[in-house]
């Protein structure tokens, strides 16, 4: 029999396909640079890059300093930016731990009308914000069968911090979920049965494990989540309402400022936008240097 | 002496049930056999993995699995080494957490872990590299972190499944006889699942060949190789295996036995069988000659060389002969026959070289 023939069959079929995939992914990153410059494509990205960064640049300089120290002093702004954080904080902490539980399941389990309940998952994303907040009102809303049981034991979410923290959970969910499934399903099952194999409990091979290694992923569905969370509006505004100090968030304080003070409204933008950077910047800092797996 | 383990399983798979019953002591067992045969299944049942749909399974006293009284340990509380074929190590540990994962797991003192640890590393002279993930690591030495980490909880059965696999072929050799050398001081009752017959010669005093999900044969391999119970057993043992039936015998026990493809070869026969045979040539016994009447061995056959396959220090070389027939030589009559593919060549062996078996014969099963 032909040895080098043995050597050379594929060994299993998840070590080759890794092998392969490890293989192309430095291919690509070898080829990405002298196929972009080729042609038009260099063109076409730089006028998209442009595109995207153009109107920000804009905003910045439509603003006058004086503006902007104006707006820092004002107490508006900061009880906005306290809400924002707050809220979203908890919203994406939230997000993390039934997300993370729904996601695990959808990546592990089979089960019937699974296809229904992952579309479910997804809808959120595509519902315009309105349509979310009127849905959430008719649920949790004074006459609506949730709030209806909660007002008439002395709880009213409606117009409450926490409405901005289920609308902010709400349309956040999705993002959380997909990335997090991606990274439940991404994991070498082999991984878990060895640590199984050698004694460790199913919880402590979850913890020590499952999360590191999907420990990026999670971490990018978070950003993703937690920026939806600061922009949230549509839902917010319908469904909690705009009450400066207790409802109204970054999104809302600029709608508000915009209806009567334009430039107001320009230096809560850019605060806004440059407080966002620098968090979705610190997190992907965090999420590079988390990603073990990478030599 | 560890204890023994015992295994008795049935598992319905798609294309055939695993079937088997076995005993083993504190030695190595390779499983041979090709792939998809139903191996891997076998240790999977062992470790907890997969699920037999009835028998058991013991090591020494305790039973792991027994369908009749529905006991099922579950792996995690097996203690079973394993060593999966790419060694699944965990990526985002260092090789000494790697080592030390199922002492945490077990909670044992961080005094204890580090000794233990650290012994098992230098056994296996892996200690310079504890702190390095596994990435970072060759093959061999990923081998080496994989089977310290399943040897520091002291299991009761170390499974290796294509252990050797994921090396490339100069590597094989070595780590193959330092293996083996770890293996015998070790006294843990292991098996080995390989395809490949050079892991049966060198790892294992007992070779079990598995065929459908069955074992087909259980001895050590130079029974396998000497009296193969079958063909599928002296093919994949690598020796030329043929079917055939006698043409004509003589009284003094020498016969002409034609094979299937209607080579007709002369053979010694002890007894004259009337029904169909198994006929073997080891490819050791076959002898390749520029021209025929070079040698003075009785059997010569014509024919031109397919391949020429170097194995450790000798080469094989498959010649189409009417039959294909694998003559191993060495070196040394490679370089003065200077031979290549395509060309013409004559394969001779002795009427001795002959092994003549009736085929289907169960008893040779028995043999050990």
């Amino acid at each position: 029999m032909d040895q080098s023939n043995i050597m050379s069959l594929p060994q299993d079929d998840r070590g080759g396909y890794r092998q392969a995939r490890g293989t192309t992914a430095a291919k690509n990153r070898m080829m990405t640079v002298p196929v972009l410059f080729k042609g038009g494509t260099g063109l076409i990205a730089v006028c998209t890059a442009l595109f995207l960064v153009a109107p920000l640049v804009g905003l910045c300089l439509w603003c006058t300093v004086q503006e902007l120290m104006e707006a820092t002093l004002s107490p508006v702004l900061w009880s906005a930016l306290k809400i924002s954080f707050v809220t979203s904080s908890i919203s994406t902490l939230i997000v993390i731990i039934f997300g993370g539980v729904l996601a695990f399941v959808l990546a592990r389990y089979q089960f019937c009308g699974k296809m229904i309940i992952d579309t479910l998952v997804d809808l959120p994303m595509v519902l315009p914000p309105m349509v979310t907040g009127i849905a959430l009102l008719i649920l949790f809303g004074r006459n609506g069968p949730v709030g209806g049981w909660l007002a008439e034991h002395g709880m009213a979410l409606t117009f409450t911090a926490i409405a901005v923290v289920i609308a902010q959970v709400f349309v956040a969910l999705p993002f959380f979920i997909r990335a997090a499934r991606a990274g439940f399903e991404s994991v070498d099952r082999r991984l878990e049965t060895a640590s199984l194999l050698l004694g460790a409990s199913k919880a402590r091979t979850f913890i020590k494990v499952t999360v590191p290694l999907v420990w990026p992923t999670l971490l990018a569905g978070a950003i993703l989540a937690w920026a939806r969370c600061l922009g949230e509006f549509g839902a917010t505004i319908v469904f909690a309402g705009n009450f400066q100090g207790v409802t109204q968030t970054m999104p809302l304080a600029i709608f508000s400022a915009l209806q009567d003070n334009l430039g107001v409204a320009i230096a809560l933008s850019i605060m806004l936008l440059f407080t966002s950077f620098g968090l979705v910047l610190l997190l992907k800092f965090v999420v590079g240097s988390a990603d073990v797996s990478r030599p | 002496m560890s204890p023994a383990l015992k295994v008795t399983a049935r598992k319905k798979l798609r294309d055939f049930t695993v079937d088997i019953d076995l005993h083993i002591d504190s030695n190595i067992t390779v499983m041979l056999g090709p792939s998809g045969h139903g191996k891997t299944t076998v240790l999977n049942m062992i470790a907890g993995i997969a699920r037999p749909d009835s028998g058991a399974i013991s090591v020494g006293d305790s039973k792991l699995f027994d369908s009749r009284h529905d006991i099922n340990v579950e792996m995690e509380k097996r203690s079973i080494g394993y060593v999966f074929q790419d060694y699944a190590l965990f990526p985002h540990l260092s090789v000494f957490e790697n080592v030390a994962y199922g002492l945490r797991a077990r909670r044992v003192s961080e005094t204890d872990i580090r000794t233990r640890v650290m012994h098992e590393l230098e056994r296996l002279a892996i200690a310079n590299f504890k702190d390095e993930i596994p990435i970072r690591l060759s093959a061999g030495q990923r081998q080496r972190v994989a089977l310290a980490r399943a040897l520091v909880i002291k299991p009761c059965v170390l499974l290796m499944d294509e252990p050797l696999s994921a090396l490339d072929m100069q590597l094989r050799a070595r780590v193959r006889s330092e293996l083996k050398a770890l293996l015998r001081q070790l006294a843990v009752p292991t098996i080995i699942v390989t395809h490949d017959s050079l892991d049966a010669v060198s790892l294992g005093d007992v070779v079990m060949v598995m065929e459908h999900g069955r074992i087909v044969q259980h001895g050590t391999y130079e029974t396998l190789l000497a009296i193969p119970s079958s063909q599928f057993v002296a093919e994949f043992v690598e020796s030329n295996a043929y079917s055939g039936n006698v043409k004509s015998a003589d009284a003094q026990g020498g016969a002409i036995v034609i094979l299937k493809g209607g080579v007709e070869v002369y053979a010694a026969l002890e007894e004259v069988h009337a029904d169909i045979l198994l006929v073997v040539i080891h490819p050791w016994d076959v002898a390749l000659l520029r021209a025929p009447e070079m040698g003075s061995v009785r059997n010569v056959l014509r024919g031109t060389i397919l391949s020429i396959c170097p194995l450790r220090d000798r080469v094989r070389v498959m010649v189409d002969a009417g039959i294909q027939i694998t003559a191993e030589i060495t070196r040394a009559s490679q370089d003065v026959l200077d031979i290549k593919e395509g060309d013409e060549i004559y394969a001779g062996f002795k009427t001795t070289a002959v092994r003549v078996f009736p085929l289907e014969n169960n008893h040779r099963k028995e043999l050990q």
